[in-house]
């Protein structure tokens, strides 16, 4: 008899089939798919993973605020929501923590879960055997040889990847992943910011770029954190030589902290508060990924139409990383225009207070925004960079 | 008879001249060499057998015994030098003490006295030290005239610090005070240390990044200045209100205003740092006095070493400033300096070795103690190349400023 206690297994079953009365089944990550972070067990050759040909669908933009309620909720229940509470589960801890999971659920969300886990994983892992593959090739080259060297090298060959194109073998070369000038901040196209973009077109911005190295060295076992900056992230690394440095992808550079304090318009109360420019834990990758999502979704559908899960989801992020600044700027932009719409004075008066409270927070962090001059200039710096990077006829 | 083992020469006739590099030649040359130091030696040993000393021996023997004389009078001195100090040593921590308890009410200029005053070995005079202080103030007050406001008061210090001033008592210059500059000579102490103190700075006129900013503290305090010292890596610096609370950065050792990102960039500061107040913050009177303690106990370490005083003074300067980078590298130091004997005692071994040793082991894991505290405190080696691009832009820094001093001395002869 292989079960002992079938009765008793098939009681349990019933127990917790009655037990969830939620109308949504909350995925799971398969097990399958579940890859390990260091070298897999199996010896599995790297095959070319299918890239798809183009991004799936082009979302529909719903209109506000004629739109009655029942034509928004399907979106929200079928697509939305089970991301939510996917993400509120690896706060939670009742899931474990995965970055590319997290990831692969915000951008699946916004093109209605017609994106493939598996395939995104496979591109990722086939990335992650590659970066191997460079670092073993290369190890005789390696100039750095203090004792923390295993790291250093597996940081090395991601940068070193994603930086220069990779040959595999005649006539099969990698492209390298560049900075997309065009619309770098997604303001026409939200689509820029996502990772599976990156890896369709190769191009990304200062959002994807880091995002794609991260899941990389959770792949490969390389140690490096993401850290934040105004309408910004990169990473940061530790080696014994020169200690805490940067690295900057959308340049392929290693800025030392004073240019990006100086450049990024970063003060020092920003860092003593801790909104800027300090290592970020799994936890709180994660809430970028949930704040992610609450812009992906107040995108598709409006500001008005987001406003309740919006609030839900910087509410949900604000507990597990209250100094997150963009979480505590939506919520007080999303407080803002509640209270813009409010009619009656008791509810305007408590939205006020809510609002007032937020922004009084968000002041006291030392954050200031970008004068608007200073933002100007900085475009335009971007722009004249862009002309040194494309290539002349 | 010569030595058969170098060879015997053979009878020589009429030769054609040679260069004298062909190899003949130069073991000739060899062997004369070589017979020239023997006989000398022979002759040595014959005059020491038959014993009489040369004069030119005598001289030396007398230089010996001046020499030992001289050691001897060292050491008795350094004997009666140490009585005499180290007292002083411990009643200047005690004062300090009792400033940081509250027992005592808390005053920087009788701080940094006690400490100038226990390496000067108790030759200062704190009246003195204090009336040069008001002195100053007054010329300040003089120089800020009828604005009271503390704006007008700092720039007037600023003036004083940076400008030339001629003191007027009924229309007729009564004194000049001329402006304190960088000593770039040894501004590190590493020779002579009185050059960190601000009696030196007094009395000849030239201070450095220690004591400048020290002075400029006392002055501001008498004046009613909000000021504030900071930190910046082997540097210290003022900080200083306005009147509608922003901060502003003032390098002392050339009275420009700077910001935070001068210091970043040339002082080799992480934002870890920043996050844990090590660099750049506004050090509180508690904190200052701290920094005190350290500047004792360096003092003290210049003369006597690294001993239970010195780690005294470290832990209590970590009670009251404990992100402060000085007194972790203070106390790292004397965990070093601890190891020392017993790790020669146990014959040099290599840190791998050294960890694995039962003597060994409690010093190792001390020292690896303090060295995680200054990495925590994001303290990071500053790379010599960095040390040296800094220290270059001092170099033409004191270019600069010699060739000002030039100017002003070639202006008026060129104008005749």
């Amino acid at each position: 008899m292989k079960h002992h206690y079938l009765l008793l297994w098939c009681l349990a079953l019933l127990l917790l089939g009655v037990g969830c009365s939620r109308r949504v089944l909350v995925p799971v990550e398969p097990l399958a798919l579940r890859i390990p972070a260091y070298y897999p067990s199996s010896a599995k050759s790297w095959q070319a993973a299918p890239l798809p040909e183009q991004l799936a669908g082009v979302p529909i933009r719903v209109i506000v605020p004629a739109v009655p309620a029942l034509l928004v909720a399907p979106m929200v229940a079928n697509f939305y929501e089970p991301a939510y509470q996917e993400l509120a589960k690896m706060l939670d801890g009742r899931y474990p923590l995965n970055f590319k999971r997290a990831v692969f659920l915000t951008e699946n969300a916004y093109f209605d879960n017609r994106l493939s886990y598996e395939e995104f994983s496979q591109q990722i892992s086939g990335l992650a055997a590659v970066c191997r593959l460079l670092k073993k090739t290369n190890e005789p080259y390696f100039l750095y040889n203090r004792d923390d060297k295993e790291n250093v090298a597996r940081n090395a060959a991601i940068f070193l990847m994603m930086k220069d194109s990779t040959r595999l073998r005649k006539g099969a070369t990698l492209p390298p992943f560049r900075y997309d000038f065009e619309d770098f901040d997604g303001d026409d196209d939200w689509r820029k910011m996502f990772v599976s973009k990156l890896l369709v077109t190769r191009k990304g911005n200062c959002h994807s770029l880091p995002y794609l190295y991260k899941m990389l060295a959770d792949e490969t076992g390389a140690q490096t954190w993401l850290s934040l900056a105004p309408n910004h992230i990169y990473l940061k690394q530790h080696n014994r030589k020169d200690g805490w440095y940067n690295t900057e992808l959308t340049s392929y550079t290693f800025p030392v902290d004073a240019w990006l304090t100086a450049s990024g318009y970063i003060s020092r109360e920003t860092i003593i508060s801790g909104i800027y420019m300090d290592t970020l834990s799994a936890k709180q990758n994660v809430v970028l990924c949930l704040v992610d999502l609450a812009k992906g979704y107040e995108r598709r559908v409006g500001p008005v139409v987001a406003e309740p899960f919006v609030s839900k989801c910087t509410n949900l992020a604000l507990r597990y990383f209250p100094h997150y600044i963009n979480a505590q700027l939506l919520q007080a932009e999303t407080l803002r225009r509640k209270f813009e719409r409010q009619t009656s004075k008791p509810e305007a008066q408590q939205v006020y207070a809510a609002m007032e409270a937020a922004y009084t927070r968000i002041f006291e962090t030392g954050y200031r925004e970008m004068p608007p001059q200073m933002y100007a200039d900085w475009l335009q710096s971007v722009k004249t960079e862009k002309q040194k990077y494309q290539k002349k006829p | 008879m010569p030595n058969t083992d170098l060879g015997v020469p053979k009878p020589q006739g009429p030769r054609i001249p040679t260069p004298g590099s062909l190899p003949q030649d130069q073991q000739a040359r060899t062997r004369a060499q070589t017979q020239a130091a023997m006989d000398e030696v022979e002759r040595y040993n014959a005059q020491q057998a038959a014993g009489r000393s040369d004069h030119s021996l005598s001289g030396v023997q007398a230089d010996i015994d001046q020499f030992e004389r001289g050691r001897r009078e060292q050491a008795e001195f350094n004997t009666q030098f140490e009585a005499r100090n180290k007292p002083q040593y411990e009643a200047a921590y005690r004062v300090l003490v009792e400033m940081l308890d509250g027992r005592r009410p808390a005053s920087l200029p009788l701080a940094v006295f006690v400490v100038e005053n226990s390496y000067a070995a108790g030759e200062l005079s704190y009246a003195a030290f204090k009336a040069e202080l008001d002195e100053l103030a007054t010329i300040c007050r003089g120089l800020a005239g009828t604005d009271t406001s503390p704006t007008a008061r700092f720039m007037a210090l600023h003036r004083l610090m940076t400008d030339t001033v001629q003191v007027s008592d009924a229309g007729k210059v009564v004194s000049k005070h001329l402006p304190y500059r960088y000593d770039f000579e040894d501004f590190r102490g590493e020779q002579d240390y009185h050059k960190m103190f601000v009696t030196k700075l007094l009395r000849s006129g030239s201070g450095q990044c220690h004591s400048l900013p020290l002075l400029y503290k006392m002055l501001a305090d008498r004046l009613g200045v909000k000021t504030y010292i900071s930190m910046a890596p082997n540097h210290t610096f003022i900080s200083v209100k306005d009147g509608r609370g922003a901060l502003y950065r003032y390098e002392t050792t050339n009275g420009h205003f700077t910001t935070d990102a001068f210091y970043m960039s040339s002082g080799y500061i992480k934002a870890g740092a920043l996050k844990q107040r090590t660099y750049l913050d506004t050090l509180t009177l508690r904190e200052n006095l701290a920094c005190q303690l350290v500047d004792l106990a360096n003092g003290y370490e210049h003369y006597y070493g690294y001993d239970e005083f010195v780690k005294k003074c470290a832990d209590l300067a970590l009670i009251y400033y404990p992100q402060g980078m000085q007194a972790r590298i203070l106390a790292h130091n004397v965990a070093l300096a601890r190891f020392v004997k017993p790790w020669k005692k146990a014959g040099q071994p290599a840190p791998e070795v050294a960890r694995t040793l039962p003597q060994l082991k409690p010093y190792m894991t001390e020292i690896e103690r303090w060295d995680r505290a200054l990495a925590a405190v994001g303290f990071e080696e500053m790379p010599k190349d960095q040390y040296d691009r800094w220290l270059n832009a001092l170099e033409q820094e004191k270019a600069r400023q010699a060739s000002q001093r030039a100017a002003a001395r070639f202006a008026p002869t060129a104008a005749k």
